[in-house]
């Protein structure tokens, strides 16, 4: 059973689209990671979720049931900006929260407050944007909730910091629950999430786990002796997911079966092959970006 | 969510209990300094017959004095003025108030009555002339008391009135995702509201208590009248602030302006609706406009008049109707806290 | 067991066989000894700030290439596969990986076969002049 369950979800503002049939499963117990670039969607795809936006059609499921207001004591989440009362001072965030949810506990708030250097009698107000961050990440993990939505939980964090909640994110995995959270730091979703999405203009580009897609995604290149050349429809081949050259250079990404497009590509005529690892940086970039603009891609159907 | 609303709450009411505070302190510095000055003189007196009728002065002079008490302790200071035909007795109980008897000799002062507070001033014809009397400790009718709380009610009731507004505003994730149905946070935030503005009605009243007793004994009456007044009261404030909180349910800035403007606009309608303007078409077209506009505005039903008594004279008494005003405010109040409750589930943040 | 494991995220190689080659290497080394116990899987995560599942998949692998055992309740410990290389035979092969990769690259910016040796002989001089 997924701990959520996204299908299909559109969220169309007149006649923009910022979610666009976008669908994704988070297995039970499981970190995923959402990249894409800004103004994917990423975050309306967090406030549809929760219900703070109006979906315009598509179904969200948490625990295989809808949502309804009960869901929200299994559910810890950590907004984009600071929603903290600017009047209100953090011990009095966290009594709000002891009110509020049945399973929050006081004293590991406080506990992770003094972790990140957040005086609780201070008022949000006096807060840097670091520390109103720090605040909410605090308050969302003293919920002991078994499912986490956490959009951009390290923005504003100093490094330490930003170590410290991917920390939090990595125990909570330890302890069995489920976290969902977007992130511009490739880096960091690369140590703590065992699956990705990418998602880009309200879209999923991209899915899977990091391990096997960093494993199964390759660049080969390789430099052929002159401007003239043909690839023997490599780049047809259905493990060539792109083709790009420029001018002598050509650059192949490839899914599966590295070795044996290289041995293709040597084939052709092309020297100085090798294959090269991808980082989920290269991927991502990949998964979102036009091909590069000083190369032709090479279309599908031409060699 | 009604959390923080009560903090909210509680925080103007602590700015309230120093306004208060320093409002108690400056009545009871006046009234010492105006209205007791020195118990045996006549310096209160002017102040208390100020529509010039009895001049102190003129009493004063020429006139001799004499003290006396009577048999139960009181202490009499008579004044006459031979000359003028003026005859002064003041009583003075102390904490109890003061009794003052002017007796003109040949004035035929109009018959006259006023009450303010607990002071009293009432002219009479008399065989020979015309006597003002002067009572400082009157009963005074707890409406007025109820009426003043009222008043101050509706101010704290505008202060808080936009709760929603400030939840709109850079704080719905937090009111959106609590466990508990929007319905039920709507109505706990308003409660907690109508809480604290009750809280600044009972502090009023007590305001008006003390600064009545530093100076007097407590000499207040209360009867069903003014039960009537205090249920008015509470349902117009109530009507009120959930009207305000209708009108900016799904606002998210500029919910200043709209608290800001709903006295004036409010009391315009009241006024333009009752009022008679004229025939001229530009008159009956405002009348008419503002007609409807003054059912659904609750100053339209918050009126106190004074009270009559069978004979058609004032009975000192402050009275609201209620046969219509309470149902029209009751009405108006679930109506507009409906109104605001259903906006403010459809907000998306 | 010390923690002289370090991982990097920016590398195009998976978390897991990072892992999984840096245990290999540290038992082939001498670094861990057999019978020695590895940390938890929630530990070892910790540390490195790395996703549980991430370390647990480590130890699968390591559990298939028998380089470690895992009893339920007791924990991970370097066993005694008798396959274990000697420390040179390891430290040949992290060696010739090391080279494989420089001479890859030199066959990829077009060097000739005579240049790489030169480079090598140069090379050569350099790290053991004292074995002419």
């Amino acid at each position: 059973m997924s701990s959520i369950k996204i299908s299909n979800l559109r969220k169309t503002y007149g006649q923009f689209a910022a979610v666009d049939g976008f669908s994704l499963e988070i297995p039970a117990g499981s970190v995923f990671g959402l990249l894409g670039p800004n103004g994917a969607g990423k975050t309306t795809v967090f406030k549809c979720m929760l219900g703070l936006a109006r979906t315009t059609s598509g179904v969200v499921l948490f625990d295989g049931k809808p949502l309804v207001p009960e869901t929200f004591e299994r559910i810890a989440y950590v907004p984009e900006r600071s929603v903290l009362y600017e009047w209100m001072t953090v011990a009095e965030h966290v009594e709000m929260n002891r009110r509020a949810f049945k399973a929050f506990d006081p004293a590991r708030a406080l506990e992770l407050l003094a972790q990140f250097n957040v005086e609780p009698a201070k008022r949000s107000r006096a807060l840097s944007k670091g520390m109103r961050t720090a605040v909410m990440v605090a308050l969302a993990f003293a919920r002991n909730a078994p499912i986490l939505v956490l959009d951009e939980p390290t923005s504003g964090l100093d490094p330490i910091n930003q170590r410290h909640v991917l920390s939090l994110i990595i125990n909570e995995a330890a302890r069995g629950n489920s976290v969902l959270f977007s992130s511009h730091q490739i880096g960091q979703v690369e140590r703590a999430a065992e699956h990705i999405a990418v998602m880009d203009r309200g879209r999923l580009v991209l899915e899977g786990l990091v391990d096997d897609l960093k494993s199964d995604r390759k660049i080969v290149e390789g430099i052929f002796p002159n401007v003239t050349y043909t690839l023997n429809g490599i780049a047809n081949d259905p493990r060539v997911l792109r083709a790009d050259r420029t001018e002598r250079i050509v650059r192949l990404l490839v899914r599966d079966d590295a070795d044996n497009v290289a041995t293709m590509l040597s084939n052709a005529g092309a020297t100085g092959v090798r294959v090269v690892d991808l980082n989920l940086e290269d991927i991502f970039l990949f998964a979102v970006s036009p091909a590069d603009a000083t190369a032709d891609v090479i279309a599908k159907g031409s060699s | 969510m009604a959390y923080v609303e009560w903090l909210r709450a509680a925080r103007c009411l602590k700015i309230t209990a120093i306004v208060l505070g320093v409002a108690l302190v400056l009545i009871v510095a006046l009234e010492y300094t105006f209205l007791v000055g020195s118990r045996s003189s006549l310096s209160g007196v002017e102040l208390h017959t100020s529509t010039g009728d009895v001049n102190a002065r003129k009493i004063l002079d020429g006139a001799t004095t004499t003290y006396s008490t009577l048999p139960d302790g009181t202490k009499r200071t008579t004044i006459v003025n031979a000359a003028k035909g003026i005859r002064v007795t003041v009583d003075d109980h102390g904490y109890f108030g003061r009794h003052v008897e002017i007796f003109e000799r040949s004035v035929k002062g109009t018959e006259k009555l006023i009450g303010i507070g607990p002071v009293s001033f009432r002219r009479a014809a008399v065989p020979g002339g015309s006597v003002v009397t002067i009572d400082t400790n009157e009963p005074e009718d707890f409406a007025y008391l109820a009426a003043i709380a009222t008043f101050v009610a509706l101010i704290i009731a505008t202060i808080l009135g936009a709760p929603f507004a400030r939840q709109n505003d850079g704080h719905l994730e937090i009111a959106l995702t609590s466990p508990a149905p929007r319905t039920i946070l709507g109505l706990g935030t308003m409660l907690a509201d109508f809480a604290g503005i009750a809280a600044a009605w009972l502090m009023t009243v007590a305001m008006l208590f003390l600064a009545h007793v530093a100076q007097n004994a407590p000499n207040y009456t209360y009867g069903p009248l003014d039960t009537e007044v205090i249920v008015l009261g509470f349902a117009g404030v109530l009507a009120w602030y959930a009207m305000l909180c209708a009108a900016t349910a799904s606002m998210r800035r500029a919910y200043g302006v709209v608290l800001g403007i709903s006295w004036p606009v409010a009391a315009l309608v009241a006024v333009l609706a009752k009022a008679d303007l004229g025939d001229a078409p530009m008159a009956q077209l405002v009348h008419w406009g503002a007609t409807p506009l003054s059912w659904i505005d609750p100053f339209t039903y918050l009126h106190f008049g004074p009270a009559f008594t069978e004979n058609g004279r004032p009975a000192g008494s402050l009275a609201v109707s209620l046969q219509n005003e309470l149902p029209a405010l009751l009405i108006l109040a679930l109506v507009y806290v409906t109104l605001a409750i259903v906006q403010w589930r459809r907000v998306e943040a | 067991m010390p923690a002289v494991m370090t991982v990097d995220p920016r590398s195009g190689v998976p978390i897991y066989l990072q892992i999984v080659e840096q245990v290999k290497r540290s038992v082939a080394l001498g670094i861990l000894q057999i019978g020695e116990q590895l940390p938890t899987v929630k530990q070892l995560a910790l540390d490195l700030t790395v996703n549980p599942n991430t370390v647990a998949r480590a130890y699968r692998e390591l559990e298939h290439a028998d380089v470690i055992e895992t009893s339920p309740g007791r924990g991970s410990f370097i066993r005694d596969n008798g396959s274990v290389q000697s420390a040179k035979s390891a430290a040949s092969d992290v060696a010739r990986d090391a080279l494989d990769i420089a001479l890859r690259e030199a066959k990829s910016v077009g060097l000739a076969r005579n240049d790489v040796r030169e480079l090598i002989d140069t090379g050569l001089d350099r790290w053991f002049p004292e074995e002419q």
